[in-house]
């Protein structure tokens, strides 16, 4: 069983991802944006996080980009493993340049790919690091 | 509950048969008899109520929870309030947890695509009510499907009026009038120039726009509406305008001292006892201002057509003589250049009627243009016949020839193509055609690249 962390403005999305998660025996915690995300770490890190882009208040960019800074203080906030879901307005280049430049970034997915698509990248993930 | 009662029934009925069975098979009723026969009814009633209760825990209730939560769900706009508890029995559990996941979902790509075509949305709006053109979308009958809010100001359509339809809910008067022919018009592409005249309370303005509808296809149209662009071209015009003014009056003013050169040049020719070197740079000087005045010529022409203003001084043409004068005057230039150029005239006198200068400016420019582009060894005739109604003018060459895509294009002003970029105005053969229609005759060009070009014009006889 994992932690997972889900950062997704839209409800809908949200619960999908939730419910498959859970039905698969992992424990899941949900936040609405970047800021309700960090404020959730600060309970402890979770095993996996599954982020979105773009989210008002602090968009999933901006938290990765907080997430690095707040690691310097706090080492274990810096592997947190995660993959980001991606839209089609985005440029490319400026999403390598902030995630796949950070640590812990897994790989991006397109929005709507199946939750179980996901789990199964988190599960290479763990399989990976040895949990 | 009458789906309680009914299994209740059902069991009961599927167990009594065995003891009816059993006594049926007893010879002979005792007394014993009778509790053993109740004991036995009692405990079928008994497992019937528990195996019910069991079967309604395990399966049915789940179904009916499955049931009425996919009611809701598709009542609640495919919005999922809240997921269906897991219960019953192993399959019922993964039948609801599996239908959860479906619902969950739907109701995932409902945002998801809502959410898209809102942005969509939003997009298309900003881009089009930035531009500064009035842009609007009419379906088959005219009815107003979308529009920014610049067109309705040009218009003078008030944004809250319903069911807004062209041209009838259209206030402002010059656009009335050209949007009703265009909406009557059955044409797939349409320009217009409408000049809009407005009035405040000092100044009259007037702004120039053009109308441009072209066709176009929604799925939920079932016949092609009409995108329309209103463009303010006011400023485009005073440029153009003010160039042609700059234009017109640098020509008209460069024909006096040319006429001098010329007239010296004449005049040195016959009263100078010249030396042979002289002679020859007198020629040039002649022959260049000739040409010269033939340019300016054809500048005036061009903006005296494009005006209307240019008036046709038609006398009775021999087309044989006209042809024979222009090669005439281009037969040295062909033999400078090395091409054999040639002329072809009726034996019979071939006679119309036309203005003779102007005519014979649109054989210049076709024959000077064909010794332009022709390379060295290579031919050109002129030629003149008559066909039924009409004279034929035609000058072939075997030079580079003009791509096929390009044969409407070169006769548009200032049209000249790539390869030839700087070599002259491009007025020419804008010229020619202004000069060939006004005649009420046609121009034309057959050519094929790399094997040379026939440019050739009608004019009727009469």
């Amino acid at each position: 069983m994992a932690k997972i962390l889900i950062v997704d403005d839209e409800p809908a999305i949200r619960e999908l991802f939730k419910y498959v998660f859970e039905d698969s025996g992992h424990e899941v915690a949900t936040a609405n944006n970047g800021l309700e995300a960090l404020d959730a770490l600060q309970n402890g890190a979770p095993d996996f996080m599954v982020l979105d882009i773009s989210m008002p208040e602090m968009s999933g960019t901006e938290m990765i980009t907080e997430l690095g800074r707040r690691a310097a203080r706090d080492p274990r906030l810096g592997n947190i493993p995660y993959v980001v879901m991606t839209g089609e307005n985005f440029m490319e280049s400026e999403l390598n340049s902030v995630f796949a430049a950070a640590s812990g970034f897994v790989c991006f997915f397109p929005k709507m790919t199946p939750p179980e698509r996901v789990l199964e990248k988190a599960l290479e993930v763990f399989k990976n690091r040895g949990q | 509950m009458r789906t309680t009662l009914r299994l209740h029934l059902i069991i009961l009925a599927a167990s009594l048969p065995p003891i009816l069975v059993l006594l049926a098979c007893v010879p002979g009723f005792k007394p014993g008899y009778t509790y053993a026969f109740l004991i036995a009814a009692a405990a079928a009633v008994f497992s019937a109520f528990f195996s019910a209760r069991a079967i309604l825990s395990g399966m049915v209730l789940p179904v009916a929870k499955v049931s009425s939560g996919v009611r809701n769900f598709i009542a609640a706009d495919y919005r999922l309030e809240a997921v269906i508890p897991k219960q019953g029995w192993p399959e019922a559990k993964d039948l609801i947890s599996g239908l959860n996941r479906l619902m969950l979902e739907l109701s995932a790509y409902r945002a998801f695509h809502l959410n898209q075509v809102v942005e969509d949305r939003a997009k298309a709006q900003a881009l089009i009510e930035t531009i500064t053109d009035g842009v609007m979308l009419v379906d088959d009958r005219g009815q107003l499907i979308y529009s920014n809010q610049k067109a309705l100001n040009l218009l003078c359509i008030p944004k809250q009026e319903p069911n807004i339809a062209l041209p009838g809910c259209v206030r402002q008067q010059d656009f009335l009038a050209a949007l009703t022919d265009i909406m009557s018009s059955q044409e797939n592409n349409i320009k217009a120039e409408v000049e809009v005249k407005s009035q405040d309370e000092t100044y009259s303005i007037v702004k120039n726009f053009q109308v441009i509808a072209r066709q176009f296809s929604l799925a939920t149209l079932k016949r092609p509406g009409r995108i329309i662009v209103l463009r303010d071209v006011t400023v485009e015009k005073e440029i153009e305008s003010a160039r042609e003014t700059l234009f017109h009056m640098i020509t008209h003013d460069m024909r006096a001292p040319l006429t001098s050169i010329q007239g010296y040049a004449q005049l040195m020719r016959k009263s100078v006892g010249a030396s042979p070197a002289a002679e020859k740079g007198l020629d040039i000087i002649l022959r260049s201002s000739i040409r010269l005045s033939g340019m300016i010529e054809d500048i005036l022409n061009t903006i005296k057509l494009e005006h209307g203003d240019m008036k046709l001084s038609p006398v009775v043409i021999n087309a044989g003589d006209l042809c024979a004068r222009v090669f005439e005057v281009h037969e040295p230039l062909a033999a400078r250049k090395n091409i054999k150029f040639s002329l072809f005239t009726p034996s019979e006198k071939t006679e119309f009627s036309g203005d003779i200068g102007l005519l014979e400016r649109v054989i210049t420019n076709l024959v000077g243009n064909s010794l332009k582009f022709t390379p060295s060894r290579g031919n050109v005739a002129l030629s003149c016949r008559r066909a039924g109604g009409e004279v034929v003018f035609s000058v072939e060459d075997n030079g580079p020839g003009i791509p096929k895509g390009k044969h409407a294009e070169i006769f548009k002003k200032y049209a000249q193509l790539d390869e030839h970029k700087f070599m002259g105005f491009g007025l020419g053969l804008a010229m020619c055609k202004m000069a060939v229609e006004l005649h009420k005759g046609r121009i034309w060009i057959e050519s094929e690249e790399g094997k040379g070009s026939t440019f050739a014009f009608a004019v009727p006889v009469k």
